[in-house]
């Protein structure tokens, strides 16, 4: 039973990271339509941040973790502004696969640009919070965790709040839902678009910033998270925000099932058996997709 | 209102209009008509901005609209209600119409009146509110696709093929709507296949075929008109 509980609760602390991964992934390919295979850098941007807002000028743990989700949006809409809409107004045609592999572009440049001046080596905290949260007797959860958990739901809260019920919210739904009617009721596309993407970039230098001291920072270290987005969105559906909240915490559960029944090795091996059936049986994803 | 000088547009290569030239006056109801493929529907949008012209100008009220982005041209009071309708189909009803009023959002006070006046238009949209928007009949379709672009309280409306597809009964629901809006002081241009209808409703009527302008005059007169009844009214 103890064992159960603490896989559910491992499984969920996973899950919302994911999940703050995966939506704003998600969000982009939906109102952009451009697969951004970058993503993962920009939680390595929030890792950088963080681990110099945090190691090298010693700022309280909220405060670097701030710092690197506000990092990795900087660098998003400086990305979306010269990459994308240089892309935007010289051709539309092809647009998905130009769109990737400018994408594509953007991660080699990120890592390799890390590596010349960072290096290899790992630049970490050893932990924000020190303690633990004894959630079961079996199980007590080092509170570095606990915040990153709560980091992510606060972050899709706020980003699902912001989708739903605020009007700037609702004009980037509608960007991409009708690009068309969305220009004709008077918004302005490339302002959403740079929104839009600022807002996905936010969210994965938040994940990335919140988990330093659990994954530190280095080149490459935005290979993991950006796979695992990309087995949610595409289990969920593309466009669909909603759809990979619960598709993260559905994979984080499990993985974790898969960890502790057969071993470490199997996870990736489990989630990929279940998306090679969702795209067999349902492909435009468990919970339905945009296009 | 709105003043559009030997307008001429191209897909490409491919010129659409020629020379195009509409005067529309303040709390006009104009018709554009013509036959299929005439570039009655490249006209409105070159003016929503959809479109950009190759020369000719295009001027609200003596402000220039050519050129300028569909967002601004929006902004600027000039509503297009297009064929394809263009709704945001996953959001319901009322997030549609809300959106309508982009321009206004900061006006909650505005924004509830415009509401209200659409509502009070057609009230099966109010029924409807909460009601995802693709999953509306074709009529109701429409009915927000106007209802949408009235909600920027524009200064002029754009009104591309409303009939189409639709039931007798509602085209008629809609024309009624049109004309009422007309009545409220709201300067419209209506493109439309439904011809004796459309000169029945209207002042003053251009005829479009192949890009060019061949006959402006008063819609009564252009009903009277031997090309026009030969053409279009089947006589």
């Amino acid at each position: 039973m103890d064992t159960m509980l603490d896989m559910i609760f491992i499984g969920l602390l996973r899950g919302g990271l994911y999940a703050l991964m995966a939506s704003g992934l998600t969000l982009v390919l939906g109102v952009m339509n451009i697969s951004n295979f970058a993503h993962g850098e920009l939680y390595m941007v929030g890792s950088y941040a963080a681990y110099f807002a945090g190691s090298v000028f010693g700022l309280h743990p909220l405060l670097t973790i701030l710092i690197g989700a506000l990092a990795a949006g900087a660098t998003g809409v400086l990305v979306e502004r010269t990459a994308f809409h240089a892309l935007r107004t010289m051709s539309r045609d092809k647009w998905l696969t130009n769109s990737f592999l400018l994408t594509v572009g953007v991660s080699f440049i990120l890592q390799y640009s890390a590596f010349v001046i960072w290096g290899p080596t790992y630049k970490g905290v050893p932990s924000y919070w020190e303690g633990f949260v004894p959630l079961t007797p079996t199980f007590r959860l080092p509170l570095d965790r606990a915040f990153a958990f709560v980091a992510a739901v606060i972050g899709v809260s706020i980003l699902w709040i912001f989708l739903t019920r605020t009007v700037t919210g609702k004009a980037i739904r509608a960007v991409a839902e009708d690009e068309t009617g969305a220009m004709l009721v008077g918004i302005n596309i490339r302002r959403m678009h740079t929104l839009t993407f600022a807002l996905s970039c936010l969210l994965a230098g938040l994940a990335g910033a919140s988990l330093l001291p659990i994954t530190p920072a280095q080149p490459f270290v935005g290979l993991g998270p950006l796979f695992k987005s990309y087995f949610v969105v595409i289990l969920a559906g593309f466009g669909n925000v909603m759809g990979s909240i619960i598709g993260g915490f559905l994979i984080g559960l499990l993985e974790t099932v898969t960890y502790y029944s057969f071993g470490a090795g199997w996870q990736n091996v489990a989630s990929l058996i279940v998306i090679m059936l969702v795209l067999l049986l349902k492909p435009t994803g468990l919970f339905g997709s945009k296009q | 209102m709105l003043e559009i000088k030997n307008l001429n547009a191209a897909y490409g290569h491919l010129q659409v209009l020629w020379d195009v030239s509409v005067t529309i006056p303040d709390e006009g109801f104009i018709a554009l008509i013509g036959p299929n493929g005439a570039g009655k529907t490249t006209t409105l949008k070159a003016i929503a901005g959809l479109i950009e012209p190759s020369s000719g100008e295009i001027e609200l009220m003596g402000a220039p609209l050519g050129g300028r982005l569909a967002y601004e041209v929006s902004q600027m009071g000039v509503s297009l209600v297009p064929q394809d309708l263009n709704l945001f189909a996953g959001m319901p009803v009322i997030d549609n119409l809300i959106l309508g009023a982009y321009a206004n959002r900061r006006d909650k006070r505005k924004v509830n009146k415009a509401l209200d006046f659409v509502f009070d238009l057609f009230p099966v949209l109010a029924d409807r509110k909460r009601q995802l928007a693709g999953t509306l009949s074709g009529g109701e379709r429409k009915m927000l696709a106007l209802g949408r672009g009235l909600m920027a309280e524009p200064k002029i409306l754009l009104v591309d093929e409303p009939s189409l597809g639709l039931a007798p009964l509602l085209v008629k629901a809609v024309f009624e709507a049109l004309q009422e809006l007309n009545r409220r002081g709201i300067t419209i241009l209506l493109v439309e296949q439904n011809v004796k209808a459309t000169l029945q409703m209207t002042q003053f009527g251009y005829v479009l075929e192949q890009g060019h302008v061949v006959l402006q005059d008063q819609s009564s007169d252009l009903l009277e008109n031997d090309h026009v009844k030969e053409a279009y009214l089947g006589v």
